[in-house]
């Protein structure tokens, strides 16, 4: 009887002791601010992915589009070089590996405003207005920055957000102990009705 | 040590799927209704100890303890640690599934010859040799399994050596967790419960 409190305890250590430690795969995150994109990579014990291999491919033809390497802080950013839909793999060390994508729309609404708007708007406001050098393009420029700087706590939060459900909860951890005991339960029933 | 998906080729990925069939069949022809208890127990602390992250070392690792199941379990390693990696894999995407058999062959191989290498030291009957045998248990159990990881790595073009290096390196600081608590179970075991462990007193 002795023995079975004390496994139930060595179970209740390793139940509780990954509150205060945590896990181990890898996981990635990108977002987009002013056509350029952004991605940070994780441990998911919190820990920075420095020097994974990043690579981009094109979801459509699957083909790759660019590669380079996570920095000191596990982030990497780059210009994508195709309005696509967008897969970015992240491969760390010792066979990790993590998935995200990026959709074309999120890419297109601000290199859009870009190329086709400015020319003519900027052109009509610099002829018929000469004597204010701030263009509508400067201004659009402002805001844009402006609101990118509002928003980058929020983008982090978020981020913040998503790490935080990628951990595995309590529930998955007493429920995956769970079915152990359940799977060999039937196991042993089956075995002592046979023998 | 859990290779995610879309790493390794098809090729070792069905080698290693099989090795564990094969593994996990002659695992549970040796699993009697005693032994069940056990390998319940060990297979959910193995499950468990992969979320243990040990914050030492250059890369991010967590205990193993196939070193611990596999000198107790013995073939029986292969089906315990099957269904603990797959729970992991579908719970909390470690690993993952095509990967499932190479994983479980990575920690239950070394497992098994822990058992036919150590498991003598236990019959010894000495607190010592109980200590030894856990301290090579978690050393075989943890550096076999990196090794094994760097071979597979080494077919997807990564060098093999360079690998193994790091693998060995960043799994230092478990090993020495892992030497611990193996060595402090068995002693325990040893005292309250022999006949687990395999010895009469």
């Amino acid at each position: 009887m002795k023995c079975y409190w004390i496994s139930l305890s060595v179970i209740l250590f390793f139940v509780l002791f990954p509150l205060v430690t945590s896990a181990h795969k890898i996981m990635t995150f990108a977002y987009v601010e002013n056509g350029i994109v952004y991605t940070e990579t994780y441990f998911s014990g919190g820990g920075k992915a420095k020097n994974a291999k990043v690579m981009v491919y094109d979801t459509m033809t699957n083909k790759l589009l660019l590669t380079g390497t996570t920095d000191a802080k596990g982030y990497f950013h780059f210009k994508p070089p195709a309005i696509t839909d967008l897969k970015i793999v992240v491969e760390a060390e010792l066979g990790h590996r993590a998935v995200t994508k990026v959709k074309a729309k999120d890419l297109k609404s601000i290199s859009k405003e870009v190329a086709n708007i400015s020319p003519q708007e900027t052109a009509v406001e610099s002829s018929s207005v000469q004597t204010h050098q701030v263009t509508i393009e400067d201004m659009r420029q402002l805001i844009r920055e402006e609101v990118s700087r509002e928003l980058k706590p929020l983008f982090e939060k978020i981020i913040q957000v998503e790490q935080r459900l990628e951990r595995p909860s309590l529930t998955q951890i007493f429920g995956g102990i769970g079915y152990i005991l359940g799977i060999l339960g039937i196991w042993a029933y089956f075995k002592a009705k046979k023998g | 040590m859990h290779i995610s998906d879309g790493i390794l080729s098809v090729p070792i990925l069905a080698s290693g799927a099989l090795l564990t069939v094969g593994g996990t069949v002659l695992g549970l022809k040796h699993l009697q209704y005693e032994k069940v208890p056990q390998t319940a127990i060990l297979s959910s602390a193995f499950f468990v100890a992969s979320l243990i992250h040990v914050p030492l070392g250059p890369s991010s690792v967590h205990l193993i303890l196939n070193g611990l199941a596999g000198i107790i379990l013995g073939w029986v390693t292969f089906p315990a640690l099957l269904i603990a990696l797959f729970l992991q894999a579908v719970l909390f995407q470690f690993g993952g599934l095509t990967t499932l058999g190479v994983n479980t062959f990575n920690m239950a191989f070394p497992g098994v010859v822990v058992y036919f290498i150590c498991g003598s030291l236990l019959k010894m009957r000495r607190t010592h040799f109980i200590t030894l045998a856990g301290i090579l248990a978690a050393t075989f159990g943890v550096s076999l399994a990196g090794i094994c990881v760097a071979l597979e790595l080494a077919f997807t073009g990564q060098g093999f050596i360079p690998v193994a290096k790091l693998v060995l390196i960043a799994h230092v600081p478990v090993v020495v967790i892992e030497a611990t608590i193996t060595a402090i179970i068995l002693n325990f075991l040893y005292k309250a419960k022999p006949e687990i462990i395999g010895v009469n007193k």
